[in-house]
């Protein structure tokens, strides 16, 4: 994915002339805008981006039509949940109610919209850090490189899981705390690949040609290689969503996640989980359904991206 | 009978929504112990065409016509009929060494396994044998070789390894696909020597791809022009580089800059090659010849022999060679 | 090889090290305390207490003391919260527990899902290529704590053929649905990856020259195209096993099975921090240790990497 290169040969298609039979138009395509048909004409990465539009739109409009808060307890079902909790629109309960007598229609657009965020913040973290370090890295490379590498490395053997459960229940349970947590697990995986990236491009001939210009190093790494990593960065954090989602969702599932009464797709799972023997099992549908689709969704807008970045049967 | 006949041989490949023709009815034939060349330009349908031969197509290729080799079919055999005919019978070299060993693999190995496969030798044997071609080859140290990786040796010597690899069961027809066009010219002209020593020796049958005049002349004894998937000129080398009679073959020749000629300009052929999915109409390179007239934008000319096994798909018919400085405009 | 082998042991040594120290060092900044609850002892008492678990010397000291007794003794010392048993003896009753399901389902998911992933891959674009496809796509969506309450309902409560809970000392009907809630998901990843793997290589260029050398199928794909494909997968088995490990928590707490992940929540929750240091410190060094042998695995398979 090769912004410079793209420039580059545009400008050189101008001098082609000659009595060739007449070819498609000579303005040049972006390889941008190739990528960009190649993701709309993959359906399943196109139904997904509408999807996971929709669910967002709902998680925002939503709570306008819900009759019930995410906290309030409805006395007059407890105890009886299992017979008169179900979904329905009479109660206001859309998607039913939870053992305790709390409206899962409003919950579940709570425990979306936190899910979403914790997955699409987590991986801007991840982003932004695992980029730039991976990138200096790559770059700068010789001792500097194998420093920062081999403390990844390093960091990477140990089961940060681990060290993450520990501090979530030594220091308690505050996003914050979640979020340093997560943030310092996701990023390795990016610096990895961005250092990878970079090794490549910067042998590329547009680098040697920006260095031989005088360009100083740091404008290179910002202005050549950054720009050209974007393909596999979007890709990755694509995927690296889903990855933090089911990593918040374990640990809400363990109860060390998000506090009530905020709550998280997770943490709805697990508790629905539990009263599946009781046959309320709308308990466990409406999260997991959620859930589902929307991991599915960043799935599929992933591959879709990867495929259209990166396509090997051209 | 010819060791290799083949006849209306047309390859494509199945693409979303439509089928492209790659190669368009050729026919052409290989005696025993001759050495062809097959000259084109990339995209001309040269590599697909050997690849058809011995089944070697992508997922998505098909192949229609005949092919005759030994008086056998080959088009249509299935996949294990097929596995008794390669390496046997017909061996392939193909362009890029680097790529074409198995990287996990040790380089003895992949030459054991050939000869316990095809002419079921054990262990002790396989090894002598493959070590005996390792020195045919001209590789230094053939011993130490047999138990290197592929990325522990030189271009030049994968590429050895694989000519030797190619000839272990001493096959009737060698395919060589463009098999210096990765290696340096010094290391090239060794590599021709080596093909000419050994085609002699082993009086193999060689099918030479490339796209490169001075291997033709220095090596094959009859040649095919190939462009946009169709024959376009055949007969013996000699023939067609002192009279050639299509003004492809002309362009061709005249591309090939000469030391003893100091000029300003390099000579090429003007336009560029075609997009097999929108052939114009009529002949194939009437966008790009000097000698074009009315008849070549209707007709498509066939190849027609000319006299004894020279042939030519040209609707032209006046002399070329005086011409040249016209075709190279 | 063997330098590669010493050169990976040397860089796990320090690895483990510092995980003892990190955790040993948030153990002591946490707040509260595992002696008390509401009550607040007398400081006599305390004083006690503090110096039978030894933590009134310097933190330092405890430290160096710490991580002697495990290497020179293998000694994780005394539970501060079961006052009669030693972390020893808990992990002695909970390991062989998770190491029964863990090996049996690493073993499963790695058979099955390469298998599928090969046949896949051999036989594209047929029914076993999209059966394949689909289960894939589906098992990673289902992450084992939806996984595991979704087996008991079917299989327990529905179809009355197997235990709900319980380890039954290992008998085989109970280890199976842990086994199956453990495995799935990694099965299916390893399915695709080396689904995709196999493809890719199947379509390089040695392969070609393996076929054009009259090789048969099988050993085209068995003999050349199958290392290279499954070193994507080796590398994928290093968090195959950091996610067991993980795993394994869910299903000892859903399955009641008694293995270390129940203990490592157990403790945490009760604030039993000698037992928590020493189950983290034993499933850290199996992630090492197995991140290693992945490590040795990958550099066996490509001889490019044994620098």
């Amino acid at each position: 994915m090769l912004l410079a290169e793209a420039r580059i040969a545009r400008r050189s298609k101008v001098g082609e002339g000659g009595a060739a039979a007449p070819a498609k138009s000579a303005q040049g395509r972006s390889l941008w805008r190739d990528a960009g048909i190649r993701f709309i004409n993959n359906r399943a990465a196109l139904a997904s981006t509408i999807i996971l539009a929709l669910v967002v739109l709902f998680t925002l409009v939503g709570p306008f039509f819900a009759a019930w808060s995410i906290e309030k307890i409805d006395w007059s079902i407890i105890g009886n949940v299992a017979d008169v909790g179900g979904p329905s629109i009479a109660s206001g309960h859309y998607f039913g109610a939870d053992e305790v007598g709390r409206d899962l229609y409003s919950r579940v657009i709570e425990g979306t919209e936190i899910s979403l965020a914790v997955g699409i913040l987590g991986s801007a973290v991840a982003v932004l850090i695992g980029t730039l370090y991976g990138a200096i890295a790559g770059y700068f490379g010789g001792r500097l490189d194998s420093l920062m590498m081999r403390f990844v490395d390093i960091v990477y053997s140990i089961p940060f899981l681990f060290i993450l459960i520990l501090m979530l229940i030594i220091f308690g349970h505050s996003f914050v705390v979640l979020f340093t947590g997560i943030g310092l697990i996701s990023w390795l995986g990016m610096a990895r690949v961005v250092r990878g990236q970079t090794l490549t491009l910067k042998y590329r001939e547009f680098v040697e040609a920006a260095i031989a210009t005088g360009v100083r190093p740091l404008p290179v790494v910002f202005r050549y290689i950054v720009p050209n990593l974007l393909g596999v960065v979007v890709v990755y954090a694509t995927l690296l969503i889903p990855e933090i989602i089911l990593l918040e969702s374990f640990i809400s599932f363990l109860g060390l996640g998000i506090q009530e009464p905020n709550t998280s797709l997770g943490a709805l799972i697990a508790e629905g989980a539990q009263t599946m023997q009781y046959g309320e099992l709308w308990q466990l549908a409406f999260p997991l359904a959620f859930f589902v689709v929307v991991l599915f969704s960043f799935f599929f807008i992933g591959d879709g991206l990867r495929d259209a970045l990166d396509p090997k049967d051209r | 009978m010819s060791l290799l006949e083949v006849n209306g041989l047309t390859v494509g490949f199945r693409m979303p929504g439509r089928d492209v023709q790659v190669v368009d009815h050729i026919d052409f034939a290989v005696e025993n112990g001759e050495t062809l060349a097959i000259v084109g330009e990339s995209g001309s349908g040269k590599t697909q065409t050997v690849f058809a031969l011995i089944g070697l197509l992508a997922r998505n290729g098909f192949a229609s016509g005949s092919v005759k080799f030994d008086g056998q079919q080959l088009l249509g055999l299935r996949e294990h009929e097929l596995n008794r005919v390669r390496a046997e019978q017909i061996a392939i070299i193909f362009q890029d060494p680097m790529t074409s060993l198995n990287p996990y693999m040790r380089v003895g190995e992949q030459l054991v396994e050939v000869l316990a496969l095809h002419k079921g030798m054990n262990r002790s044997e396989s090894e002598a044998e493959a070590v005996r071609m390792l020195d045919a080859v001209k590789l230094a140290d053939a011993r130490n070789i047999f138990g290197r990786f592929p990325h522990e040796c030189s271009g030049g010597m994968r590429q050895r390894i694989m000519i030797a690899m190619a000839l272990l069961c001493r096959p009737k027809l060698l395919i060589a696909d463009e098999p210096t066009t990765a290696l340096d010219v010094t290391v090239q002209a060794q590599m021709l020597e080596l093909f000419k020593s050994l085609t002699a020796e082993f009086g193999t049958a060689l099918i030479m791809i490339t796209h490169d005049l001075g291997v033709v002349a220095g090596l094959a004894d009859r040649m095919l022009v190939m462009y946009a998937g169709r024959i376009v000129e055949a007969g013996s080398v000699d023939e067609l580089f002192y009279e050639p009679r299509h003004p492809y073959t002309l362009g061709l020749l005249n591309s090939t800059p000469n030391i003893a000629h100091r000029t300003r300009r390099l000579n090429s052929i003007t336009g560029s090659p075609p997009n097999l999915e929108h052939l114009p109409d009529g002949c194939a390179f009437n966008p790009r010849c000097g000698f074009r007239f009315d008849r070549c934008f209707a007709e498509r000319p066939a190849l027609t022999p000319i006299a004894g096994d020279r042939a030519k798909a040209c609707f032209y018919g006046g002399p070329l060679v005086g011409h040249a400085h016209e075709a190279a405009r | 090889m063997i330098g590669f082998i010493l050169r990976r042991l040397a860089i796990a040594i320090p690895t483990l090290l510092v995980l003892i120290i990190l955790s040993f060092l948030l153990m002591h900044w946490a707040p509260g305390n595992p002696f008390y609850g509401d009550k607040k002892l007398p400081p006599e008492v305390m004083a006690n207490i503090m110096a039978r678990y030894g933590l009134d010397k310097p933190l330092w000291q405890q430290l160096l003391e710490y991580i002697w007794n495990i290497v020179a003794h293998f000694d994780f010392g005394p539970s501060f919260k079961y006052k009669d048993r030693t972390v020893n003896e808990i992990i002695a009753q909970g390991f062989p527990v998770t190491l029964t399901y863990g090996f049996w389902a690493f073993l499963l998911a790695t058979s099955v899902g390469i298998t599928m992933g090969i046949v896949a891959a051999v036989r594209q674009n047929s029914w076993a290529d999209y059966l394949a496809v689909g289960l894939t796509i589906g098992a990673q969506v289902v992450p084992n704590f939806v996984l595991a309450p979704i087996l008991v309902l079917v299989f327990t409560l529905g179809l009355h053929w197997l235990p709900g809970g319980g380890w039954n000392d290992g008998r085989w009907n109970y280890v199976i649905l842990p086994v199956i809630a453990l495995a799935t998901t990694y099965m299916a990843n390893i399915a695709r990856i080396t689904r995709l793997s196999m493809l890719e290589v199947l379509s390089s260029n040695f392969i070609r020259t393996a076929r054009a050398k009259g090789l048969p199928g099988y050993q085209v794909v068995f003999k050349h195209a199958l290392k290279p494909a499954l070193l994507p997968v080796i590398s994928y088995l290093g968090p195959v096993f950091v996610g067991m490990i993980t795993g394994s928590v869910v299903v000892d707490m859903y399955f009641s099975t008694g293995g270390i992940g129940q203990w490592f929540v157990n403790s945490a929750l009760s604030r039993d921090y000698s037992t928590l240091l020493g189950v983290t410190i034993l499933l850290g060094a199996l992630t090492i240790g197995g991140n290693l042998v992945v490590d040795v695995l990958y550099a066996w398979i490509d001889p490019k990497i044994r620098y």
